[in-house]
Parts: C-alpha cells; sequence; structure tokens
C-alpha cells in the first residue's frame, strides 16, 4: 500500500464519517484513527507495523480559507501531496493580509474541510493530515 | 520675435521650466538665479539647471500647478543675473593620436589643419552652465562655431571618462565610460566626480574650464 | 551574507533610488518596481528605504550563510528553499546554508518581470550619496556599483529575530488596470505634446504599444503606430525623470526608466505617472500594453489610491508586529 492510497482512504473515511478503520494484510496491520487516540490498540502483528493517526490542521488566525494563492491557478499542496514540516498548505485572508497555514509534520495532506473562500474562525479544523516519518 | 517662458510638467515628479530665446551666458546666470530661489520652496526637491532651463522635482506633487506655476513665472522676472565669480580649471589635453579617434572627421569637416582645431579649441574660457548627463559631466558654453562638428551618424557604444569631445557647436568632457555621439578630439585625466567629497563634484555651474595644450598628436 | 551563485543574473542591489543628487547629474536609479521592494520591507520590518536585490534574468539562486528572515516579492517565479515552496509577497524563515532558488516568471493571475529579494536588517552596502541604489556610470553604490557575479557575497545587516511570517495580496491584483483586456499605464502629456499631429497622437492613445527586446533599466524601447511631428524641433538637452517618453526621428517611443541618464533632448510626448512606473517596470518583453490619458486631478488620485493600499500594508504589518510581541 502506498502513501496515497492511505490518503485516499482517509479521504473516504472523512466522507463516510468513519473514525476508526484497521486493516491487516499478509504482511502489514494498518490502523488509521481520526480525533483521539483509541482506547484499545487492537491486535498488532508482530512483523511491520503501520499505526497512523490523522493529525487535525487547526486556523491560526481568522480569515477566508484560501487552498490556492490568489496569483497561482492550482492549489499550494492538493489532496495526497507530500509537504514539509512548516510548508504553507493554505492560507487565511483578512483584506490585504494573508497568514499560512504551516504543515504540522512533514506528511500528506488528506483533505480540507471549509469550502475555497469560505471564513473560518480561530481554532476551525482546516485539515486533516497524516504525517510521516 | 519675442516668447514667453514655457512651463510644463514631467509626470507628477517635476516641473520643467524653458526659458525663452537664445542660450547665452546672460540668460543661464538668470537660470542659476532661479535654481537658488527655487531651490529654498517647500514643494521643491531639488532644483537642477540645464542649458538654458530649469528642472524642479517635487518633494510632494502639488494639489494644483497654476499657483507653482506663476510663482515660477514671477520668480524668472525677478531673476537677475548672478555673477560668473568661481574657479577657473586648467585642463590639459592630449590632442589627436589614439585619445582622439575623430579628430580627422573635424578636420575633414571644418578643413581646418590640426593645429588650428586645437588652437581654436584651447583658445576660451568655457563657463559650465549646468551639470547633467552623467555624474560630474559639465554643460560649457563658449565654443567657437569654426569646429563645430555634427554629431556622429552612428554613436560609439564606449568612449573612456577623459574624452574631450565635440557635437554640434558644443564641446564637452566625458566624467566616466559610457556611450557618446560626439566627435572625440582628446583626453584628459581630471578626476570630474568623486562620491566620496562633498560636493562630489570638481565643477558647477559658475565654474569654468581652460584647456591647455599638454600634445598634439598626429 | 548572502552568496549570489548565478552567472551573469543581471541582478543588482537597489533600494527606492538616489534623490537630491540630479543636479550633479546623477540619476535615480533604485528598484524598478519601487512597490514590491518597499513591501518586502515592509513584512521584514525593516526601513522602507532598506536596500534588496533586484533580480531580472532567472533562474536566479542564492545561498543564505546565516540563518535570517527574507521576503521575495515582485515577479512571482515559483521559488523555492532547498526543495520547498517558497509563497510569493511573503516573508519566510532561512537556516544557514540554505539555498533559494528562484525560477522564471509564471504566468498566473499577474505576470511580472522583476523579483525583489529582501532580508531582515537590509542588504547592508555602503551609502552613496544618500542610498545604496546601484548607479551604474560612475560604479557607485550598490556592490562595486555594478551588476551582481557569481561568488559576490552580500552582508545582511542586524536583524531582529525571525519575524512572523506572513504575506500580502499583491498590488498586481489588488489594483488592477487593463484598458481592453491590455494592462495600461496613465500618462500625462508633455511639452512638446502638441507638436505631434493629431492623427498620430490619437493612436499613441488607442492602439497598443509593444515592449521590445531593446528594452532594460535605462529604458524601454517600444513599437508601435509611429508617432510624427508637425514640424522638425531643435534637440535641447534639459532634465528629465523616469517616466519621460522621448520620441526619436524615428517616432517610435522611448519610456525612460530607472537608469536613464538624468537628461535628455528628444521630443517628450508625455510621462508616465510616477504610481504606475512599478507597473511599466514589471511588464516583460513582448508585452502589449494601452497608454491612458490622464488629467492632474487623476494623476494624483492614482497616487493617493497607491498611497492608501501601502497605508493597508503598513498596518497589517504593524499588526504582525505587535502580535508577535503579544
Amino acid at each position: 500500500m502506498r502513501p496515497q492510497d492511505v490518503a485516499a482512504l482517509a479521504a473516504e473515511m472523512a466522507v463516510a464519517g468513519i473514525t476508526r478503520l484497521e486493516l491487516a494484510g499478509p504482511n502489514y496491520t494498518l490502523t488509521l484513527g481520526r480525533g483521539a487516540a483509541p482506547a484499545d490498540q487492537g491486535a498488532k502483528s508482530p512483523e511491520s507495523e503501520a499505526e497512523a493517526d490523522l493529525l487535525p490542521v487547526t486556523a491560526p488566525a481568522l480569515g477566508t480559507f484560501l487552498r490556492t494563492h490568489p496569483l497561482h491557478e492550482k492549489p499550494l499542496a492538493a489532496d495526497g501531496d507530500a509537504v514539509v514540516a512548516g510548508q504553507a498548505i493554505a492560507l487565511l485572508r483578512v483584506g490585504a493580509l494573508l497568514t499560512p497555514v504551516p504543515a504540522p509534520a512533514d506528511g500528506l495532506v488528506v483533505g480540507a474541510l471549509p469550502e475555497e473562500g469560505s471564513l473560518v474562525g480561530y481554532g476551525d479544523r482546516l485539515f486533516d493530515f497524516l504525517p510521516q516519518d | 520675435m519675442t516668447q514667453a517662458p514655457a512651463v510644463s510638467c514631467l509626470g507628477t515628479s517635476a516641473m520643467l521650466f524653458e526659458a525663452p530665446g537664445e542660450t547665452t551666458l546672460t540668460n543661464q546666470q538668470r537660470i542659476w538665479a532661479l535654481a537658488r530661489e527655487v531651490a529654498s520652496w517647500p514643494e521643491v526637491r531639488e532644483a537642477v539647471p540645464g542649458v538654458n532651463n530649469l528642472l524642479l522635482s517635487f518633494s510632494a506633487a502639488p494639489k494644483r500647478l497654476e499657483p507653482l506655476e506663476m510663482r515660477l513665472l514671477g520668480a524668472w522676472r525677478e531673476a537677475a543675473a548672478m555673477p560668473l565669480d568661481g574657479r577657473v580649471i586648467e585642463l590639459p589635453v592630449t590632442y589627436g593620436g589614439e585619445g582622439g579617434p575623430h579628430m580627422a572627421d573635424v578636420i575633414a569637416h571644418t578643413g581646418l589643419s590640426i593645429e588650428e582645431i586645437v588652437a581654436i579649441h584651447a583658445s576660451p574660457v568655457y563657463p559650465v552652465y549646468a551639470l547633467g548627463s552623467h555624474p560630474g559631466y559639465c554643460y560649457l558654453g563658449g565654443m567657437d562655431p569654426r569646429i563645430a562638428t555634427p554629431r556622429r551618424k552612428v554613436p560609439v557604444i564606449r568612449i573612456p571618462g577623459g574624452a574631450v569631445s565635440i557635437g554640434g557647436a558644443q564641446t564637452g568632457v566625458s566624467a566616466s565610460d559610457g556611450p557618446s555621439g560626439w566627435n572625440t578630439i582628446g583626453t584628459t585625466e581630471m578626476v570630474f566626480f568623486d562620491a566620496s567629497r562633498d560636493p562630489p563634484v570638481l565643477l558647477q555651474p559658475g565654474d569654468s574650464i581652460v584647456f591647455t595644450v599638454a600634445e598634439i598628436r598626429k | 551574507m548572502i552568496e549570489i551563485l548565478s552567472q551573469s543574473a543581471f541582478a543588482s542591489v537597489q533600494d527606492l533610488g538616489r534623490f537630491d543628487a540630479v543636479r550633479w547629474g546623477v540619476g535615480t536609479a533604485g528598484a524598478m518596481d519601487r512597490l514590491a521592494l518597499l513591501v518586502g520591507n515592509l513584512l521584514l520590518g525593516n526601513p522602507e528605504d532598506a536596500a534588496g536585490v533586484e533580480a531580472q534574468v532567472f533562474p536566479f539562486e542564492v545561498r543564505f550563510e546565516a540563518d535570517l528572515t527574507f521576503a521575495l516579492t515582485g515577479a512571482d517565479c515559483a521559488a523555492i528553499l532547498d526543495g520547498v515552496p517558497v509563497l510569493p509577497w511573503a516573508s519566510t524563515a532561512a537556516h544557514a546554508g540554505q539555498v533559494l532558488r528562484l525560477g522564471l516568471p509564471q504566468a498566473g493571475r499577474w505576470r511580472g518581470a522583476r523579483a525583489y529579494l529582501t532580508v531582515a536588517g537590509g542588504v547592508d552596502v555602503p551609502m552613496v550619496l544618500g542610498s545604496r541604489s546601484t548607479q551604474l556610470r560612475g560604479a557607485i553604490g550598490g556592490l562595486d556599483g555594478r551588476m551582481l557575479r557569481h561568488g559576490d557575497r552580500l552582508p545582511a545587516g542586524d536583524a531582529p529575530a525571525a519575524t512572523l511570517v506572513a504575506g500580502v495580496v499583491p498590488p498586481g491584483l489588488a489594483l488592477p488596470l487593463e484598458a481592453d483586456g491590455l494592462p495600461s499605464v496613465r500618462v500625462l502629456p508633455a511639452a512638446e505634446y502638441g507638436a505631434f499631429t493629431d492623427a498620430s497622437l490619437a493612436r499613441f492613445w488607442t492602439e497598443p504599444w509593444k515592449i521590445t527586446p531593446q528594452s532594460d533599466r535605462y529604458g524601454f524601447r517600444l513599437a508601435g503606430a509611429g508617432l510624427e511631428l508637425k514640424t522638425q524641433l531643435e534637440t535641447r538637452s534639459h532634465g528629465i525623470v523616469p517616466g519621460v517618453i522621448q520620441v526619436p526621428h524615428s517616432g517610435q517611443p522611448i519610456v525612460q526608466m530607472c537608469d536613464a541618464q538624468p537628461s535628455g533632448g528628444y521630443p517628450k510626448v508625455g510621462t508616465v505617472i510616477e504610481a504606475d512606473l512599478w507597473r511599466l517596470g514589471q511588464m516583460p518583453i513582448g508585452t502589449r500594453f494601452r497608454f491612458l490619458r490622464v488629467d492632474w486631478e487623476a494623476a494624483l488620485a492614482a497616487r493617493d489610491a497607491v498611497d492608501g493600499w501601502l497605508a493597508e500594508v503598513r498596518r497589517v504589518a504593524g499588526l504582525l508586529r505587535a502580535r508577535k510581541a503579544a
């Protein structure tokens, strides 16, 4: 399973409202969870194990949510894009000011919650993010 | 025919005053007086005399141009020719040879010999009318029309600083390397501009130049 | 220190320009897009007239030798810092050893031609005659009075700890100016305006003009429907400023730009207003654009609009510093 597949799977979970998914394959176990860590970790195979929690990315300020810079045609980070910690994945616009929303870690942008151009408040959840080592 | 001065604007950055009539030393002395008066006005960032004209750059563009225009015309009427009492600097010139690549064109155009051209060129005291074109460059008055030679059809991409040239009815000395459409007849070693000095220029309007003959190279 | 990695990039150190020395024959030089340089400085908390680097040919690369905060404004060049995209018109933190690479100006929602790199503390070359701008003729200011070369190292001034990183909506989007779908600049007629034929003047205002490859910091040579004089005019030399549109014998205009010599003698049809010089300075070679005639009042209104936008940028930059301090 490739990182993009994980991201796509996580996006599907978000759409379906599923908060926890466990997959077991021939040589892997994959647990995807949204939000707080689950109370029980479940069975883990002694071989390679991949456990990942999606990180929420919240608004550092109030503003109009923009995934695409006003100068650009394409978004700063599309769903499934790999980014590094600190890289701007969206902007919050208030008048002339554009405040960057940084990626919280190295990883993948899974999906955005607000609509492009909608007003968001401080602390609003903006993205699901899949950190990677 | 009596002409009036012309006042116009250069965008919102500056106003240009052009004096009527021919360029004469007396007119230029009045331009210097006008520049001195105008430089003290609050709207004016800098007063830059040209040959028979004055550029005044705005510190802030005025809401209306007409009052400033009126004041400028009034100041011109009042302007009394400033005395020509600056320094006289001697510039030794090596005429002809490698430093004077276009001497042959001046000879061909005027029909004079190199000795005659040099004698005529080095004879007058040339007042510095204005600075411009490039740092430290002086617009000089007083060249003898007998050695006037039209500007070159094809400008030279680079003549060195110190080049002594004739363009039409004027003469001048380049203060630094650069392009020129004038006829270069000799070279001098004077330093005309030094940014570390105050003022940074060797010569100012009101000073004068005398060319002396260091050498004639054929 | 900032190390220049690019070869012959036609880049130079510029600030807002050198004034008060025109009477010595010294032109103003300075950034072709002063707004971009100014905003870079505002984002970094620099004095507004701090010097930066103007890049004109791309790709353009520098290495930062120390940790610092920088800003990139002007043309959006899809810049990358050690492989990570850099936001245009925004400040970004850099670590010692990182390489910043500017690619070709992007043809996005607004296209520029020149990019400005500013650093917290400013590019700290000596002031000459009140400015750090590079004056090529006479070789004063900037770094040794010349264009930058591979291996040059520019000192960055002392700066406070990393500024809160943020960006602004660029003026190309915030202050659009177009006529019939073409970018435009406003022009005030100049002294010899009436000396041109009515027919050629009408074309001057209504036909597009093209920026030819023979265009640079000295002047923009334009191609289009030629201007014709009613009668021959004598060439008289007088002071000029950037924006003056001179018309030589060919009838094809030349707009004098920042490095133009400070005097000229060709007939002038008009002057691009100061408030629009940045627009012209950001038009790439080959751009087709329009001249728009304005009167004095409209020219001042244009200046007020730019000042108003700058005031807003200053205000948000102030808020950022307050937010960071809190």
